[in-house]
C-alpha cells in the first residue's frame, strides 16, 4: 500500500468516491480505509482533524487486532442510518447481528487484545460487544470457574470463603 | 507464605493459559476499567455475585457504590412473577414465562421458602399487605372476625426464618369492627427496609360523624419496637370517600389524597384534566391506577377505551397543585391483537401496577359471555404482552408482583484490604 497522507487518499469502495486515511499498526503494517469506517474511533477522528503527514500512527495495536478492528468499522460504517421499522432496516440490523456473532468466534486472548484496542481506541460499540462477549463466558461459572478460565488467584482466606458462602444463602449461592 | 500458596494455585488454575495469553488477558481483566466494562455487561445480579467471589479486586468492584448505580439502570431489577392472593395453603409465586434460569431458580427457591414456613404452626390464614425488595410483609389472620394474630417479615429470596414483628391490638380489632369507616394500609419502607420495620396508616373516613372530614394516622414498626400512633389534624373533603394505594389514595371523586408522613399533613391532587374515573362493579376493576416513581413522584395510570396514557405527577413543584406531564400513550389494539376480533370486549386495569409505570395487568372480558375472561401482563416500556390467564388465579383480582431484589448480597469481609491487592 503506497504511503499517503493520511486524509488525502480516494477509493472508490461502496461505488463512489470516498475519503480515507491510512492507519499505522504497532508492527509498522498499514491499512488504507475509509474516514467514516475509521471515525468509529474516536481516537482516530480526533487525530484526523489534528490532521499530519504518513499516516497515523497506533502504537499500542498490533496489525493482527486492527485489521479485525477495522474489519468491524468497515462493516458498521457502511450501514446507512436506519428508517425505522422498515424492512431492509430489519434485514440489516439482522445481518449485523450476524456479522458480530462471526466476529466474536476468537479465542479468550484474542478477544482480549480486542478489549484493550476497542478501549484505546475509543470504539464504543466494539468495546460493547467484546465486553459483552466476555461477560458471556462468566455469567453462568462460579467463582472457582471463572479463576480457572482467567488463571486468576484466589486471594480469599479460607474462613474469609467460608464467610462468602454463608452469607450468600438464598439466591445469591 | 502468600508465595508457596500462590505457586501452588497457580500450578492447578492455568492449565490452558500460554503465557502469551495470560498476559493480555490480565492486561484486561487486571484494569479496574475494563474489568468494570465488562461486569457491566452481566445482565443478573446473580452472576454478579458469583464474579464478585472471584477475588478480592473484583469484590471491590462490583460492590462499589457507583458500579451499581450504572448496574442497577442498566439492568433493572426483574419481574420474577406475582403471588395471587386466593386461598392456597402458602403464597405461592407464579413466575413469569421465559425467566432466564438462574431467576427461574429464584423463583423455585422462593416457593420451597415459603412451603417450608407454612408448615409452622402459627401459620395460617394469611393475607400478603406488601412486597418490597425480596421482603414480604404478611398478616394471619382470624379467620371468623378478620382481627389479626401476627404480623411477620419474610424473605422468600433468602434461606432466614420469617421474624414475627409487634403490631398495634388496638388497630386489629378496628378493622373487624369498624369496616368501611376507615382503611388501613401497611408497607414496607420503599427499600425493603432492615426486615424489622413496617408502616401502618389509617386514613379515618367518617370523622366523628361526619363522611366530609377525614383524618390519618400512623404507627411506625421501627427496628422491631412499635412506636406510638401519631394523627393528622381532621382535613375537610370537598366530597367523597377514599380508596386506594398508600401515600398517595385515589379517591373514588377524581382526587388523590396524599400524606406527608414527615409534616404529618394530608393534602389533596386534582386528577389530570381529561381523566375521568368509572365506576365499576368491582373495587379492583379500575381505569385508573396509581405507582410509584423515584423520590416522591408518582404515575398515574389512565385506562380509556383502547388506549393507555401515563402521566408522572412531580412533587417537587409544589405537592397542592396539580403537575402532571403527560409520560406516554398506549394503543392497545396495536400489541392486544385479540381486541380487534372482539366487539364487545371491556378492559380493566387490575391491582397492582408495576412501581416506574413498568408494568399493569389487564384484564380483558367479553360482556357477551361471562366466562371469557382473559388476563394480560403488558410491560409498559417493551410493549411486551403476556398472556397470564392460563394461572388459574381468577377467584380473585388482586396480584402481588414480585421482584428481584436489589442491591444483590455481596458478602462483607471482617478484614481490611489495606496493603493493596493479588487481584490477578
Amino acid at each position: 500500500m503506497a504511503a499517503a497522507d493520511s486524509c488525502d487518499g480516494i477509493s472508490t469502495s461502496g461505488g463512489g468516491w470516498e475519503k480515507t486515511v491510512t492507519l499505522v499498526s504497532s508492527d509498522d503494517a498499514r491499512f488504507e480505509v475509509r474516514e467514516a469506517a475509521a471515525s468509529l474511533s474516536q481516537t482516530v477522528r480526533r487525530m484526523i482533524r489534528a490532521g499530519g503527514d504518513g499516516g497515523i500512527p497506533l502504537p499500542k495495536v498490533d496489525a493482527r487486532t486492527l485489521s479485525t478492528v477495522l474489519e468491524y468499522c468497515n462493516k458498521h460504517a457502511a450501514v446507512p442510518a436506519p428508517a425505522p421499522e422498515s424492512s431492509s432496516a430489519e434485514a440489516a440490523a439482522v445481518d449485523l447481528e450476524w456479522f458480530d456473532k462471526e466476529l466474536m468466534h476468537v479465542d479468550l486472548a484474542t478477544l482480549c487484545s480486542l478489549i484493550r484496542a476497542a478501549d484505546y481506541l475509543e470504539v464504543a460499540g466494539l468495546l460493547d460487544l467484546t465486553c459483552k462477549t466476555v461477560a458471556d463466558m462468566i455469567k453462568s461459572k462460579t467463582a472457582e470457574e471463572i479463576r480457572q478460565m482467567f488463571g486468576i488467584q484466589n486471594d480469599f482466606t479460607p474462613e474469609e470463603e467460608e464467610q462468602l458462602s454463608r452469607e450468600n444463602a438464598g439466591v445469591f449461592e | 507464605m502468600d508465595g508457596v500458596q500462590g505457586e501452588e494455585e497457580s500450578l492447578l488454575n492455568e492449565p490452558a493459559l500460554s503465557p502469551e495469553a495470560a498476559t493480555v488477558i490480565a492486561l484486561v481483566l487486571g484494569n479496574d476499567d475494563l474489568l468494570r466494562e465488562v461486569l457491566l455487561h452481566l445482565s443478573l445480579p446473580t452472576s454478579l455475585v458469583h464474579a464478585a467471589c472471584v477475588c478480592k479486586r473484583w469484590l471491590r468492584v462490583a460492590s462499589g457504590h457507583g458500579f451499581l448505580r450504572d448496574f442497577r439502570s442498566l439492568h433493572p431489577p426483574r419481574l420474577l412473577g406475582y403471588f395471587p392472593n386466593n386461598t392456597q395453603p402458602y403464597p405461592k409465586l407464579l413466575p413469569c414465562n421465559g425467566l432466564p434460569t438462574e431467576l427461574e431458580a429464584a423463583s423455585r427457591h422462593a416457593n420451597t421458602y415459603l412451603s417450608r414456613i407454612s408448615k409452622h404452626p402459627l401459620f395460617g390464614n394469611y393475607v400478603i399487605l406488601d412486597i418490597r425488595n425480596g421482603r414480604m410483609l404478611v398478616s394471619m389472620i382470624d379467620a371468623c372476625d378478620q382481627t389479626r394474630l401476627a404480623i411477620m417479615v419474610c424473605t422468600p429470596l433468602q434461606s432466614a426464618p420469617p421474624v414475627h414483628l409487634p403490631f398495634s391490638q388496638l388497630l386489629s380489632t378496628y378493622r373487624g369492627i369498624n369496616k368501611g369507616e376507615f382503611d388501613m394500609f401497611e408497607f414496607l419502607p420503599e427499600d425493603g427496609g432492615d426486615g424489622l420495620s413496617y408502616y401502618e396508616v389509617r386514613v379515618m373516613k367518617r370523622h366523628q360523624g361526619n363522611p366530609r372530614v377525614i383524618l390519618a394516622t400512623v404507627v411506625a414498626c421501627e427496628a422491631g419496637v412499635i412506636g406510638e400512633c401519631r394523627a393528622t389534624e381532621p382535613m375537610k373533603l370537598p366530597k367523597g370517600l377514599l380508596c386506594g394505594t398508600k401515600f398517595y389514595l385515589l379517591s373514588n371523586d377524581g382526587y388523590i389524597l396524599g400524606l406527608d408522613l414527615v409534616t404529618m399533613t394530608l393534602f389533596y391532587i386534582n386528577l389530570p384534566e381529561e381523566v375521568e374515573m368509572v365506576k365499576t362493579e368491582y373495587d379492583y376493576y379500575k381505569n385508573v391506577d396509581l405507582s410509584r416513581g423515584e423520590g416522591s413522584n408518582f404515575y398515574l395510570i389512565y385506562l380509556k377505551g383502547f388506549h393507555i396514557r401515563v402521566w408522572i405527577h412531580d412533587a417537587e413543584r409544589g405537592s397542592e397543585t396539580s403537575n402532571w406531564v403527560l409520560v406516554d400513550t398506549i394503543s392497545l389494539l396495536k400489541y392486544l391483537v385479540l381486541l380487534r376480533s372482539c366487539e364487545g370486549c371491556r378492559i380493566h386495569l387490575l391491582e397492582r401496577s408495576g412501581d416506574n409505570a413498568e408494568f399493569v395487568y389487564l384484564r380483558v372480558s367479553d360482556t357477551l359471555d361471562d366466562y371469557s375472561d382473559a388476563d394480560y401482563l403488558l410491560l409498559l416500556k417493551s410493549r411486551a404482552v403476556e398472556d397470564v390467564s392460563e394461572n388459574h388465579w381468577r377467584s380473585t383480582s388482586l396480584l402481588n408482583p414480585f421482584m428481584m431484589v436489589w442491591p444483590p448480597t455481596f458478602p462483607a469481609l471482617n478484614e481490611e484490604d489495606d496493603h493493596g491487592h493479588v487481584g490477578l
